[in-house]
């Protein structure tokens, strides 16, 4: 290979590696994906579960629930959206309890906003259900048999 | 702070132990071979163990037990090789610390200074995002570290095999990736989340790692560190602080490739029988590993044939992949496998003689090509430029083209998957497409710099490579 070829990889590849660093502190720190700058939520989804692993029985396995989502017909695509994280990011924080979607349990975890949930939980629910506040809209329900 | 450290540490003796089996069967020690067996010994070290671990369910063993055995039998296992192959052992450390004095000696490379910046950088930008989102992102919650936390905490070694018991968004999803989180986790005694983080930060940082000495070793150091730079920028830091498994699919993808790159030239069957085991163990990691088992298999079975009288080499593809897939179909038929994928035949039909998907789908191709790595000005096109500007060298295309292959055929069977999805296809696309692109991309760098022209390594010469 003649010389002047050798030396014009070698300035090409010493302009490359340059490029890819500017290129990649751009994207790193200047303007990354904005899925890395702004809150997952799981943090704080843990920390909103805390109390109520804390209120449950030891022997409960088995969870329902229910959300602001179970109290439309026709739900938005953006409200659909956020019970997409977080139903999964309730389930994740508490495992190895499993929470499955519906009211037919003894224990319920309710993730309300609306203000009208309490007329859907007395039409869902039996009469004289116990409803703890967490906080944040979260609610420990006892579905008392 | 302690546990991140830590994890690194308990993941040392089934990497070594790795390192050991991968040695077994390609005894090379030139300094690059070293640091690819390294890797290797990584891949295979992690799919060995979380097998035995699925097997230990299966009998009975309790994660907590499992792991404390593992690890106790591993550093025995790892003291036993260590001094039965001390001899060879000694001699070759002693010729790779020759080795690296005389690379670190040779000072014409200033380049160097740049690969430790762009590693700084990269490392940095990794360990502030994966601190900032330690949980990872939803497919760890869903998927991924979901199961290990089910593992973990439950400490019920029948979990796993009775999806009645947890949640999970695939039950089918191979297990590799959450059961090595798990068996850490149980060491531990705490589900801390340093742990996926570090295990991200290894797969992801094992790339670049991969890709400087395999390219160093086939086209000199200076394409090496260039490729090394260009990975290390280009992380898709939004899929791997996510603690996703696909940059660890990549990683056993690129070493199949380095395998059978090198079994072309050299037509060693043993380098088949590794390339064999981590395609096998690829589909451990995610199911697009079944599809890279077809995919190099071909590719094997072309190479194989190739050489008179050497067919039976496939033979040991055949027997390197033979174990990991039987332990991902034993996974599947025990978490009642069934995939979402499922269509009747006439549905399928309709949706491939359908033009607007095929459009859809390279419109989406495109889209993601383009803004992959986020850089200002598109990295593919970066590389485009510095491509026709650097000249491929026609020996080095034609010795690289199963590569160009490789990767070409696993993405058009990731295309067809989408022709036929039964799920929205936006809404696929726009979830899964730059994962996909991710799984093959190291692949892609690596087919890339051992084909473009090299500043200090003569074009197609394979016999003088370090």
């Amino acid at each position: 290979m003649k010389t002047y070829n050798k030396n014009f990889l070698f300035w090409t590849g010493v302009f490359l590696s340059l490029f890819s660093i500017v290129s990649g502190f751009y994207a790193f720190f200047i303007n990354p994906p904005l899925v890395l700058t702004r809150k997952s939520g799981a943090h704080e989804w843990e920390s909103r579960m805390r109390p109520i692993k804390q209120a449950l029985p030891d022997d409960v396995q088995v969870l329902g629930y229910v959300s602001d989502l179970d109290l439309l017909i026709n739900p938005t695509w953006k409200q659909i959206l956020t019970e997409v994280d977080e139903y999964p990011l309730t389930m994740y924080s508490m495992t190895p309890r499993l929470v499955q979607h519906g009211t037919n349990f003894e224990w319920i975890i309710g993730n309300f906003n609306n203000p009208e949930f309490q007329d859907f939980l007395d039409q869902k629910l039996l009469p004289g259900y116990e409803l703890q506040s967490m906080g944040f809209g979260i609610y420990l329900i006892h579905n008392k048999p | 702070m302690i546990t991140f450290l830590l994890t690194f540490l308990f993941f040392l003796p089934k990497t070594l132990l790795g390192v050991f089996l991968v040695n077994w069967l390609w005894p090379e020690s030139r300094l690059y071979s070293i640091f690819i067996k390294l890797f290797s010994g990584f891949a295979v070290g992690l799919g060995i163990s979380s097998s035995f671990m699925l097997f230990a369910f299966w009998l009975g063993i309790t994660p907590r037990d499992y792991s404390r055995i593992e690890l106790i039998v591993g550093i025995f296992l790892l003291i036993l090789f260590t001094w039965l192959t001390s001899q060879t052992l000694l001699k070759k450390l002693s010729d790779i610390f020759l080795i690296a004095k005389k690379f670190f000696k040779n000072k014409d490379n200033f380049i160097f200074i740049f690969l430790l910046i762009a590693s700084l950088l990269s490392l940095g930008a990794f360990v502030y995002y994966s601190f900032k989102h330690d949980h990872g992102f939803s497919d760890a919650w869903t998927i991924w570290n979901n199961l290990a936390r089910y593992i973990y905490r439950s400490n019920d070694p029948g979990l796993i095999f009775d999806t009645s018991k947890y949640y999970r968004l695939h039950f089918d999803y191979p297990a590799m990736y959450s059961l090595n989180i798990a068996w850490v986790w149980s060491l531990l005694n705490k589900d801390s989340t340093y742990v996926p983080v570090a295990f991200a930060l290894l797969s992801t940082f094992a790339l670049p790692s991969v890709l400087w000495a395999s390219v160093s070793q086939v086209k000199g150091r200076f394409q090496g560190v260039l490729v090394t730079i260009v990975a290390l920028m280009t992380t898709s830091l939004y899929l791997t602080v996510a603690q996703y498994s696909d940059s660890l699919l990549s990683l056993y993808f690129l070493l199949v490739g380095i395998f059978l790159y090198h079994y072309q030239f050299t037509s060693n069957p043993r380098l088949l029988i590794l390339a064999g085991i981590l395609a096998g163990f690829s589909a451990w990691v995610k199911n697009e590993g079944l599809l890279f088992v077809v995919v190099s298999g071909l590719i094997s079975f072309y190479l194989a044939i190739l050489k008179p009288k050497k067919w039976w080499h496939l033979l040991g593809f055949i027997l390197g992949f033979a174990i990991p897939l039987w332990v991902v179909f034993f996974f599947k038929a025990n978490v009642s496998y069934q995939s979402d994928l499922a269509r009747t035949p006439q549905e399928i039909f309709l949706q491939l003689i359908d033009i607007s998907r095929y459009q859809q789908i390279l419109f989406s191709y495109w889209i993601n090509i383009r803004v992959f790595g986020h850089w200002p000005i598109s990295a593919a096109f970066v590389l485009l430029i510095y491509g026709i500007l650097a000249r491929f060298s026609l020996a080095d295309a034609k010795n690289s083209v199963i590569l160009l292959a490789l990767i070409v055929l696993q993405q058009l069977g990731y295309f067809l998957i989408y022709i036929i999805t039964p799920h929205d296809l936006q809404l696929h696309l726009d979830t899964s497409l730059s994962r996909l692109l991710l799984q093959t991309y190291p692949l892609f760098l690596f087919w890339l710099f051992v084909t473009l022209r090299s500043a200090d390594r003569v074009e197609g010469d394979y016999a003088s490579r370090d």
